[in-house]
């Protein structure tokens, strides 16, 4: 699936919230038909260019007073001068600004009445591609008469939804002013994002940004679209591997996957999360869970860190010191300095990856694993370290051998968990 | 009155194993569960235990005893009845790699994380986490369920390909490689445990040095080393590992692979998920009718 990307209406209005420019992947920039002058637009594509916003231009029917919701009559041949006009100066500003501008996007009456008429949507095209050249993303209805004209312009075309609009049965928008037509509740909000985002036939959403409780409706848009975004992979017909976004928070992620119904059990591995089902029973879209996450910061880790004592006397501590130039001694010593993290739980019962390891003793695996490797060798492989709670075949490189240690019991399970902290100390 | 299943000789690897311990992926442990669960179900159900009750999963002969109540005992579904303080021999599998014996009551070892089957890696579970050998003393459930006659048919035919889907690593691996592992034939090598069957055959090259960042798992998963060798995860996997995975046997054909003798030819056939979920959904028709 390819990714479905927010669009928000914006420098339309005094006092707009900047967090919408966070929240959006386009920003459809007011450019004087309906709203905005030049200072509005100024601050508009100094956000973009603040939060990495893609810019795009907002042409309108010339009519501030009505705001651009009223069909006017106008010719063709004037509606493409005017839209040509409003875009470039849009255009002018950006360049200076050195912002590129991407999509064009008409408003209002002029968005409807463009994609009733062919020779109006050339108009608005012809315009477009007068002030901003051929590579411009085209956003407009998904069927009608402006995707044509701007197919047959060569324009790239992206077929927009509404995340904040009410539809019909019939999957048609509810007119505004009639009950429903806006929706402002974010649940709503979310179910709309997943049905249309998922459904095939559009490849944007929009979130308007006059709507009230813009910020948090985009929130939820955009959180839910990113987690949609994320790569999700068939394990068999019992498993699902998800691409974990880096900084998501990988406890709560766990937690978040597990508690989902039908859900039997979600592992997190480096790159991953995983969850796992009966094949007769597969949960609905699990990536939604991480959507929660993935823009809210973690709770802070209550639990102390676990301190490790050990004896430095592996095998391969030689062969580490003599492969990173340093003496057993620093080996020890750097290994022993920091605090690691539980990034994983995972390969045997209660075995903990731990990171990260200082970079000057990072080491491969070894190149043939050992068949046995005894309990409770303290191994480290690429950026982890960890402690074997059984005697097993590994393929780490053994430093040393903690002492005192349970890394499981049939009780509780594995004792370091996701998110624990470890301190290793060094016992002579 | 208590009953006892008392192991008097063992010919091959045994151990005590169950429906598994589902849901404890997430503290670095496997799923378990029988090796062949259609067995284990066609056992446990002709002495009208559940389907998934803990029993004898063996790849060799055995001499047992019932001691302390008169007994019903099936063998892969074929029960008879033992006298308190009888003792009778289970031949080897016959036909199957593994075989299966059932106790009326099932046999009442601690449940540990959710499951009774021994994990021998972690010396968790089953009989004091090991191998069972002779003078071990196995504690039996209260019996009294309805038995009932499960039919194997096909389930574990031994010429019919095993269905997989492919990836998630498929990329991974060369065209040519993607064509070997749905046209050639392999084999069952015998170094194979509950941890992974090994195949022997074209060898998957991949060059992929193994990220070495580790990734999920699952039963069924068909990992490939750095020599080419795939290897169909077990009950028992590790639950992270570094190979990529080139395809995934359907949950519908564990037990028709793993019954699979060692030197037994596998081919393996692409389905769809639709195409794997409809298989499961027969197979839990057959094998799980009442539970």
């Amino acid at each position: 699936m390819t990714e479905c990307l927010l669009n928000i209406d914006l420098g339309e209005l005094p006092g707009e919230d900047e967090q919408l420019y966070t929240l959006a992947h386009v920003a459809n920039i007011a450019c004087g038909g309906h709203a905005g002058d030049d200072a509005s637009m100024r601050r508009a594509l100094e956000s973009c260019a603040r939060h990495g916003t893609r810019a795009g231009a907002h042409p309108s029917y010339e009519d501030r007073e009505g705001f651009g919701r009223k069909a006017l009559e106008v010719s063709p041949e004037v509606m493409r001068g005017q839209v040509a006009g409003q875009c470039a100066r849009l255009a002018r500003l950006a360049a200076s600004q050195g912002v590129p501008v991407r999509y064009a996007k008409p408003h209002g009456a002029l968005y409807h009445s463009a994609n009733a008429s062919a020779e109006l949507a050339r108009a608005v095209v012809e315009g477009v591609v007068e002030a901003l050249g051929r590579s411009i993303t085209v956003i407009g209805p998904g069927t009608g008469a402006l995707r044509d004209a701007a197919r047959a312009a060569g324009l790239a075309y992206a077929r927009e939804g509404f995340a904040d609009r009410g539809t019909r049965p019939d999957g048609s928008l509810i007119p505004r002013g009639q009950p429903g037509a806006v929706l402002t509740d974010v649940a709503r909000a979310r179910e709309n994002t997943v049905r249309l985002a998922t459904g095939g036939t559009v490849d944007t959403l929009c979130v308007h940004g006059d709507t009230p409780g813009a910020v948090e409706l985009a929130r939820e848009v955009r959180a839910t679209l990113d987690a949609l975004a994320l790569r999700a992979e068939a394990l068999g017909d019992g498993a699902l591997r998800l691409a974990l976004p880096e900084g998501l928070e990988r406890r709560s992620a766990r937690e978040a996957l597990c508690a989902l119904p039908r859900v039997v059990d979600a592992v997190i591995t480096e790159e991953h999360a995983c969850v796992y089902f009966d094949p007769d029973a597969p949960p609905e879209e699990p990536r939604l869970a991480l959507a929660r996450l993935l823009h809210v910061p973690p709770p802070p880790d209550a639990r102390p860190p676990a301190t490790l004592r050990v004896r430095y006397d592996g095998p391969d501590l030689e062969a580490v010191a003599a492969r990173t130039g340093l003496t057993k001694d620093e080996v020890t010593k750097l290994h022993a300095a920091r605090e690691y993290t539980v990034r994983c739980v995972g390969f045997l019962p209660g075995f903990a990856y731990l990171g990260e390891v200082d970079s000057r003793i990072v080491v491969p695996r070894l190149a043939t694993p050992r068949t046995r490797v005894p309990a409770l060798a303290v191994g480290i492989a690429g950026g982890r370290t960890g402690v074997y709670p059984f005697a097993s075949p590994g393929g780490w490189h053994l430093i040393g051998t903690a002492l005192d240690f349970t890394a499981f019991t049939p009780e509780q399970g594995a004792v370091l968990r996701l998110g624990d902290r470890v301190r290793f100390e060094r016992v002579d | 009155m208590a009953g006892w299943l008392d192991i008097m000789g063992v010919g091959a690897p045994t151990t005590v194993q169950d429906a598994g311990r589902p849901g404890q992926m997430h503290h670095g442990v496997p799923p378990g569960g029988a090796w062949v669960p259609e067995l284990l179900a066609l056992a446990n159900r002709a002495v009208g235990n559940p389907w998934g009750a803990a029993a004898l999963e063996t790849f060799g002969k055995l001499e047992l005893r019932g001691r302390g109540r008169r007994t019903r005992v099936s063998v892969d579904g074929r029960t008879f009845s033992v006298a308190d303080g009888e003792v009778f021999t289970v031949p080897a599998p016959e036909s199957a790699s593994v075989r299966y014996v059932a106790v009326d009551g099932g046999l009442a070892v601690p449940e540990m994380l959710g499951g009774r089957g021994t994990l021998l890696v972690a010396r968790l579970g089953g009989h004091q986490g090991r191998l069972l050998r002779p003078g071990d003393a196995l504690p039996l459930g209260e019996g009294g369920g309805t038995p009932e006659t499960l039919e194997l048919g096909d389930a574990l035919d031994v010429t019919a390909p095993i269905r997989v889907m492919l990836g998630p690593d498929l990329e991974r691996f060369g065209a040519a490689t993607r064509a070997s592992l749905l046209a050639d034939t392999f084999t069952v090598s015998p170094a194979s445990d509950r941890v992974g069957m090994r195949l022997r055959g074209t060898a998957l090259a991949h060059g992929d040095e193994g990220a070495g960042t580790s990734r999920p798992m699952v039963r069924g998963a068909i990992q490939v080393t750095l020599s080419g060798e795939p290897i169909v995860l077990g009950p028992d996997h590790p639950t992270t590992g570094g190979y990529p995975l080139i395809a995934t046997v359907i949950h519908a054909d564990w037990g028709r692979l793993c019954a699979r003798r060692p030197g037994t030819p596998v081919r393996f056939v692409a389905v769809s998920m639709r195409g794997a979920r409809e298989a499961w959904r027969q197979h839990l028709e057959r094998f799980r009718p009442t539970v």
